[in-house]
């Protein structure tokens, strides 16, 4: 890991709080040029909102503090014009809850066609020869003739494939894709992934992937950053953590993959909730729900830090959690 | 075939449903036993959500029957169509869209015991609430919230104590834990299990996650463009799978062993 | 470290309380003005009204044309006289009160109505959804003041007929917009949600549709206020709106346009008076439109700004 360029994405104490609710509480993490980092983590450890703040897509009363720098540039508290030229040949997202992204009323062939000549102010001709690209690109047979469907004319998945196709029109330097394919099946999955993974040896475009799903992570990124309750809890190379995960939160997760059990029954999900948003985390957020829990850790809040090459984690035992 | 003799909660009996020239369901047949849980795999657009929209009459079928315990859904009148409905459930694929933006949590979870008068008493539904947030794993303070202060996660686990709301005998789940983390997941789906091995409700499982079904379901049917493709023993079709979709969808499941796929490139 | 608001379109959060969106209006200085100009006139209208009725019709032959800005006469006076003597302030009270009258209850059926009509002809579709655009068709090729022009004559001109005729006229406003929103939202999986669950009908139009539908219709009637009140006065103008003692803004400045060149303020002040109410109107529904509570508008456009800026 000495790479000697400078990171994409440079996200440092990052802090996202909506009134009382705070959804991140601290976030650092990086992204070379051209490199694949999957971002996993619970339902609503605020990885979502993550997302959003790098986009600057936090609105009122959303509180954003910390830095979140763009190829060297801070985007925090920039105004909406210059990051509005950023969005989308800079970063593109696409979003979670993109199914319901597309406007009911316009064609989904006129949706990709309006970025394309708004943006680069192509004429409709051309628009529209790309846009039948980009929809055989994300795998939507016979393209030419759905150009003219809307939205409703489609499956779930199919509609998330246009929005990946929407986010990669104006060929981002970076695509934060949030769960681009939980809401599709394996087979199309398999093929989103393998899109992904093809559209960024073409183009060398960074990929910022937010999953809660290991297996999918691993098809796509080759680090990994483990999220809880509105933090980093571990970083490192994906298969080494995989391997040998040095977080109990970790270790947890890939004990409740349903892939490695015979029945339901064996299942562990992880007992208990995350801490509350609304309230201040003494000591490890991770203490009530963990196994390896001892005093010390409800009283001093470990830090992130490097606990073997390449590896960090914010665990007191770190170390004895990896060797286990 | 182990569940054959046991009473049929479901029977679909050739089933079909077009959309204009497009065919989303095909002549489809298969029915469900009592206490069954039978998964229907698939991919995007083959007909999945389509099948349990026109199970609810959400949609109106093309043709074919609908039978639950013995009555045929598709031709029941709307008064009957409402009261069968208490005793069938669904749970939504999005659950950024089947959540009403402008209810809290609270009137969400409630709202089945407003359609359906005499199940729970309202004085009685703050504390039948507070349970059913429990079941689901929510905290109580979540009751006051709107839809949009919830994570992805936390929006399904509502619709799902909403669709437990009325302890139903019948479930359509379809894709309900596709938006959860694997340990919500694991979460969610024991308790499903648990729940159905304490009230012995019967299910349909759509899903894509192929690990998830072979864990907890009995049989499987395997759709590809508005058919069936495949049916039968769960174990049976993941040990040998007969059609070359079925075969596909096995090889295309991520899994955590293996080299991945970036390395390998 | 600096705790950066970064730049909003819209808060991300519902208001829903008053006190809040009282907080939100007071951000917005034109908005606030346009609030309270319009509170006010309304509190003129409601409470000035009755107690000046009598003295808004008595007339005083010495003062005719008794000029504007003169305290000579008492406050009464202040704004001038018309052609029979009578106090312009005084009746631009009572016309206030008319005005308002028939310019609120005129939008309050109108869109009510339109409403409903909407609501129910975009959920169910079909034959009736048919008909009812069609005659909305033709209501609307037809010009809102000639068919009032045209009732109007035939029938008596009182308060409750001039309501009823503007009303009609304005339904397809309403019914259009309520529609349009309702064929989008019945798709929602919210509502098949609700269908799945065995709600009726009535109740998914009224639980969720209805909430959803009500914020855009408020807007839109904020600016057919002040287009009714317009129309009304055009009708009083050319002669088929309201008779005396019933007296309007419109039926002041055609009254006064007779005397246009002797006493200008005749016809001048009850006409910027409409011009107030109307622009003020227009800028708080700008400001409704804008300041549209977010989860309403995530439920009503599904591509949600932020999306859209994001690829824009
Ligand atoms: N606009 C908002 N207002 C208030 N709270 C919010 C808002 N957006 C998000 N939150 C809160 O922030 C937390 C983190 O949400 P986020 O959507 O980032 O979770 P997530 O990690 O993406 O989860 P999931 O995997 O379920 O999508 C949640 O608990 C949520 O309640
Ligand atoms: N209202 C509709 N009008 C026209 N075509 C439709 C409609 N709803 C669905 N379809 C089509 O029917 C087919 C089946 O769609 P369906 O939503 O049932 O798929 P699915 O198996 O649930 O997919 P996914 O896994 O993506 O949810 C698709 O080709 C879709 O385009
Ligand atoms: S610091 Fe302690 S409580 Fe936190 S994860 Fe490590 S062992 Fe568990
Ligand atoms: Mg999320
Ligand atoms: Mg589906």
């Amino acid at each position: 890991m000495t790479a000697p360029s400078q990171p994409l994405l440079e996200i440092a104490g990052l802090k996202v709080q909506f009134g009382q609710t705070k959804a991140v509480r601290g976030i650092d993490l990086s992204v070379m040029p051209g490199e694949a980092v999957a971002v996993l983590g619970e339902s609503g450890s605020g990885k979502s909102v993550t997302g959003k703040a790098i986009m600057g897509l936090i609105n009122r009363p959303g509180r954003v503090e910390g830095t979140v720098a763009f190829e060297g540039r801070n985007l925090v508290g920039r105004s909406e014009r210059d990051l509005a030229a950023i969005r989308g040949p800079g970063i593109a997202m696409v979003f979670q809850d993109s199914l319901d992204a597309l406007n009911p009323v316009y064609s989904v062939g006129n949706q990709i066609m309006e970025i394309l000549t708004v943006r680069l102010g192509w004429d409709r001709g051309r628009a529209r020869e790309e846009a039948i690209r980009l929809m055989e690109q994300v795998g939507i047979k016979e393209a030419e003739t759905r150009l003219g469907d809307y939205p409703h004319q489609f499956s779930g998945g199919m509609r998330q494939r246009i929005c990946i196709a929407m986010a990669i029109a104006l060929k981002p330097r970076l695509l934060i894709a949030d769960e681009p394919t939980t809401a599709l099946d394996v087979t199309v999955q398999a093929g989103i992934l393998r899109l992904i993974n093809a559209l960024r040896q073409e183009s060398g475009m960074a990929l910022l992937f937010v999953t809660h799903d290991l297996a999918v992570a691993r098809q796509v990124a080759t680090s990994l950053v483990v999220m809880y309750a509105g933090r980093v809890v571990e970083r490192g190379k994906i298969d080494e953590i995989f391997a040998r995960p040095s977080h109990p939160y970790t270790r947890a997760l890939l004990a409740s993959n349903p892939g490695a059990v015979a029945h339901w029954s064996q299942l562990q999900p992880i007992a208990g909730n995350p801490p509350d948003k609304a309230t201040k985390v003494t000591g490890c957020a991770f203490a009530p729900r963990c196994p390896r829990a001892e005093p010390r850790c409800r009283a001093e809040a470990p830090e992130l830090r490097d606990v073997m090459p390449g590896r960090q984690s914010r665990c007191h035992f770190a170390e004895e959690v990896a060797h286990v | 075939m182990s569940d054959r003799g046991r009473t049929k909660v479901l029977e679909v009996d050739r089933l079909t449903k077009h959309f204009g020239q497009a065919k989303a369901l095909d002549d489809i047949s298969f029915d469900i036993a009592e206490g069954e849980i039978l998964a229907v795999v698939g991919e995007s657009g083959s007909g999945k959500s389509t099948l349990a929209r026109t199970i609810l009459g959400l949609l109106d079928a093309t043709a074919g029957e609908v039978r639950y315990r013995g009555t045929n859904l598709l031709t029941l009148d709307r008064r009957r169509m409402r009261q069968t409905r208490q005793h069938i459930q669904m749970i939504f694929q999005d659950p950024y869209a089947s959540l009403h933006p402008r209810r809290r949590v609270h009137e969400l979870v409630s709202e089945p015991w407003r359609v359906h008068r005499g199940v729970v008493e309202r004085p009685q539904w703050r504390s039948r609430v507070a349970e059913l947030l429990d079941q689901v794993g929510l905290p109580q303070s979540y009751a006051d919230y709107y839809p949009a202060r919830l994570s992805g996660g936390e929006r399904q686990r509502v619709a799902i104590a909403r669709a437990l709301a009325l302890a139903p005998d019948f479930l359509i789940l379809d894709e309900p834990v596709s938006a959860l983390d694997v340990s919500i997941q694991a979460q969610v789906i024991k308790l499903l299990m648990t729940l159905q091995l304490q009230f012995g409700f019967t299910a349909m499982f759509i899903s894509h996650d192929l690990a998830l079904v072979r864990l907890i379901a009995s049989r499987v049917i395997v759709m590809y463009r508005g058919q069936i493709v495949e049916s039968g023993d769960t174990r049976a079709i993941f040990e040998a799978p007969a059609h070359d979709y079925t075969r596909l969808l096995l090889s295309s499941s991520p899994s955590l062993e293996g080299p991945s796929a970036v390395e390998s490139r | 470290m600096a705790i950066s608001d970064l730049a909003v379109t819209r808060p991300a959060r519902s208001s829903g309380r008053i006190g809040e969106t009282l907080a939100q209006l007071s951000r917005s200085p034109l908005a606030f003005i346009s609030a309270i100009v319009l509170v006010a006139l309304v509190l003129v209208a409601v409470i000035g009204a009755p107690l000046l009725r009598d003295f808004a019709n008595t007339q005083n032959l010495r003062l005719r044309f008794f000029p504007p800005f003169s305290l000579e006469h008492g406050w009464g006076y202040v704004l001038g006289a018309d052609a029979l003597g009578r106090s312009i302030l005084a009746q631009l009270i009572v016309g206030a009160r008319t005005s308002f009258l028939v310019a609120g209850a005129t939008v309050a059926v109108a869109s009510i109505t339109g409403m409903t009509i909407g609501m129910v002809s975009g959920y169910f579709g079909g034959i009736v959804d048919a008909v009812l655009m069609r005659i909305s068709d033709i209501i609307v090729t037809v010009p809102s003041l000639l068919l009032a022009l045209a009732v109007l004559f035939v029938l008596e001109p009182s308060v409750v007929n001039l309501v009823l005729v503007l009303a009609i006229a304005r339904l397809p406003v309403y019914l259009r917009v309520s529609r349009a929103q309702t064929l989008e939202l019945r798709e929602r999986v919210f509502v098949e949600s609700s269908r799945a669950l065995g709600t009726s009908d009535a109740a998914i139009i009224w639980r969720d549709i209805r909430p959803l539908v009500v914020p855009t219709v408020m807007t839109v009637a904020m600016l057919e206020l002040a287009s009714v009140m317009l129309a009304a006065a055009g009708l009083s103008f050319l002669g088929v709106g309201l008779q005396r003692p019933d007296v309007d803004w419109g039926t002041l400045v055609s009254e006064g346009r007779e005397y246009l060149t002797r006493a200008w303020w005749a016809t001048v002040f009850p006409g910027t008076a409409i011009l107030i109410t109307a622009l003020s109107a227009n800028l708080l529904s700008n400001w409704m439109r804008a300041n549209a509570d977010p989860l309403q508008a995530a439920a009503m456009e599904p591509t949600s700004s932020r999306e859209e800026a994001a690829r824009s």
